[in-house]
């Protein structure tokens, strides 16, 4: 497991020799965006053309996998937690946000664009959360700032803001314009004073900043689980505000940002903007629970932002869009064909979902090995079909705004071994594990053991971090702070612990034996290669019959599974 | 010992470690995108570095500007063995 290695990031200067204009770049990112909204939006009505459907029954693709009722292609492209608008209009003002600030950054100097980025981040956020939820994602972002960088002149202009933020996310908007001024007026000094007067004189010294900034981001986590037991205890369940729940679930770059931070990479005159743009743009709108942990922390996004010539890095972009609209169109068909083709050209019963593997068998129906091992691996390929054509666009849309972002997925279908897979299917979510937990440990502990220090830096972030950091936090977000949910998550804990187990031996085999062929290579051993891919991928998806426990199973139960997708039945 | 020196063990323990029978390594070459060095085989060279060279690597310090090839990472060694 390695961190992602850079260089040192570009300054501004060099970075505008990477800013050339093109104006078939322009025109490429604006059809490609057209394209989108017809195929998953009902703007074909509005502009008076043929539906999708149409369109493709005419020249023979009529399949109802494919399209919705209202005749444009099925997607999951959802803005999550509104209902202002229905999801087709939501799809479409995305669309139509991430147009407008790609025209509005693509022509300014450098220095200018992740500010105009932010701000129409903004404008589409107010327009599909409204202003509380806004002021609630802004909250979270701006007491973190202040945390980081108290010393910033800026820091001192901005804080009166936070009461500002506090009053528009939590007020009830029910009194008099004039009481509201009255109160947005007090709290703004009340905040400017406690900046002023406490918070800053307390970070000066060193140890308290630490803590309070470990407190800033570990905090949300901390007080999650604690709400979530509390709810075990009294049985009333804890709401959190919408805002707040979307600035958690950023956390995972926000502790990647305080690693940056501790390791000396975030400048410390940082703007309050700048800051901001490592976090957010309309590139996020879209699903924000799903992956929010791409695109990692401040020293990731900085030397990732035009770090080679803009229109390569866009038109990459542009590709991933691509191959995010080929998955959304044919994932829903494939899996529909493997399902019927195991069935009636093999005769083997396979379900697309582990869970509902998992749930039939733990309620007593017959399995065979074949059904076990064809029905996680299926699984895999539709986890996959589905969260790469979201991961995708994102990473597409980030790229869209200049950032040359690695993607989530990179040919997963070509790793020879498990710590290969593992990089390859979940790049940005490693590289956190890496940062936050790996790296830490492998450079700390067991310095005379090389043995020892690889498993407990291997077993620390891929099983433990994985589970406790990567997984249980993100449920408590999107299902609620409750003890069920939190227990559902702990009880996938064979899961982690096999896929940590499972890296580690790989890692350890692979760093002891001698390298005698580079994989993939055209020779008479490629055969190898093919084998390995697929005793790969079938294991990471066998394992997963731990990862979806059922409230009426046992480890018992998901032991028995997995022993019978190796061919031991008990 | 001098950066020649340096040079020399890491570059005997890189053709050790990550064998490419066809390849010339040279101080200039890329070890991550010509020979090769996956991400797992960075833990491999801290490992090696800190045992043969005696030095301490910090987090930060794992960067292209460091590891990109054999020239950069003995300045690495040399700088850190300078620093103690």
């Amino acid at each position: 497991m390695a961190i992602f290695l850079s260089k040192s990031s570009l300054n501004n200067a060099e970075r505008e020799l990477n800013n050339s204009n093109n104006y078939y770049t322009v025109a490429a990112v604006i059809i490609s965006l057209f394209i989108l909204s017809y195929l998953l939006t009902n703007v074909y009505q509005t502009l008076s053309l043929p539906a999708p459907k149409t369109i493709a029954h005419e020249i023979g693709v009529d399949s109802k996998e494919i399209f919705d009722n209202q005749e444009n292609v099925k997607s999951r492209f959802w803005v999550l937690w509104t209902k202002i608008y229905d999801y087709d209009e939501e799809r479409l003002m995305v669309f139509i946000i991430i147009a407008f600030c790609f025209l509005s950054i693509y022509f300014v100097p450098v220095k200018y664009k992740r500010q105009i980025m932010v701000g129409w981040f903004f404008v589409g956020f107010y327009f599909l959360y409204g202003i509380a939820t806004t002021s609630g994602l802004l909250l979270g972002h701006l007491l973190v700032y202040l945390t980081f960088h108290p010393d910033n002149r800026e820091s001192l202009y901005i804080s009166p803001f936070f009461g500002i933020l506090f009053f528009t996310a939590f007020s009830d908007f029910n009194q008099t314009l004039f009481i509201s001024l009255i109160e947005i007026t007090l709290y703004s000094i009340i905040s400017f004073a406690l900046f002023f007067v406490v918070l800053k004189p307390y970070l000066k010294k060193e140890s308290n900043a630490r803590i309070v900034r470990m407190v800033a981001i570990q905090g949300p986590f901390g007080f999650s689980v604690c709400a979530a037991i509390l709810q075990g205890f009294t049985g009333s369940e804890l709401l959190l505000p919408l805002g707040l729940i979307i600035f958690f679930l950023q956390w995972e770059r926000l502790m990647v940002y305080q690693s940056d931070y501790n390791n000396g990479q975030v400048p410390k005159n940082i703007s309050f903007m700048i800051y901001l743009s490592v976090f957010l743009s309309p590139a996020v709108l879209l699903n924000w629970s799903y992956n929010p942990y791409i695109g990692q922390g401040y020293s990731y996004m900085n030397d990732r932002f035009l770090n080679k010539d803009k229109n390569k890095i866009v038109l990459s972009g542009l590709k991933l869009w691509g191959f995010a609209l080929l998955y959304i169109i044919i994932g829903n068909t494939v899996i529909q064909f493997l399902v019927t083709f195991f069935h009636d050209s093999l005769g083997i019963v396979v379900y697309p979902y582990v869970s509902k593997l998992v749930r039939l068998y733990v309620q007593g129906t017959p399995m065979t090995t074949e059904t076990v091992l064809f029905s996680t691996l299926l699984d895999q390929v539709r986890f996959f079909l589905f969260i790469a054509s979201i991961v995708h666009f994102k990473v597409g849309a980030w790229r869209v705004f200049g950032f040359d972002m690695d993607p989530q997925y990179n040919k997963p279908w070509m790793a020879t071994n498990l710590s290969n897979f593992w990089t390859r299917y979940a790049f940005h979510f490693r590289e956190f594990l890496s940062r936050i937990f790996y790296y830490p440990i492998f450079l700390k502990f067991f310095k005379n053991n090389f043995t020892l220090r690889l498993f407990v830096a291997v077993m620390a972030s891929a099983a433990f971090g994985n589970l406790v950091w990567g997984h249980v936090p993100d449920r408590l977000w999107t299902k609620g702070l409750t003890w069920d949910g939190l227990i559902n998550k702990l009880e996938a804990w064979p899961y982690y612990l096999l896929l940590g187990l499972s890296i580690f031996l790989t890692d350890l085999y692979l760093l002891k034996r001698k390298r005698k062929r580079k994989p993939w290579t055209f020779d008479k051993w490629i055969w190898t290669d093919f084998i390995s891919v697929y005793l790969t991928i079938q294991f990471f998806a066998l394992i997963h019959v731990f990862a979806r426990p059922h409230p009426d199973g046992s480890l018992i139960d998901y032991v028995k599974l997995f022993l019978l997708g190796l061919g031991v039945e008990i | 010992m001098d950066k020649n020196q340096v040079e020399q063990q890491i570059k005997d323990f890189l053709e050790n470690s990550f064998p490419n029978p066809n390849m010339e390594l040279t101080n200039g070459i890329n070890i991550f995108d010509d020979w090769d060095v996956d991400s797992l085989g960075i833990v491999n060279i801290i490992a090696f570095l800190e045992k043969t060279f005696g030095i301490e690597i910090k987090q930060s310090d794992i960067n292209l500007n460091n590891f990109e090839n054999i020239s950069a990472l003995s300045n690495y060694v040399m700088k850190k063995n300078n620093q103690t």
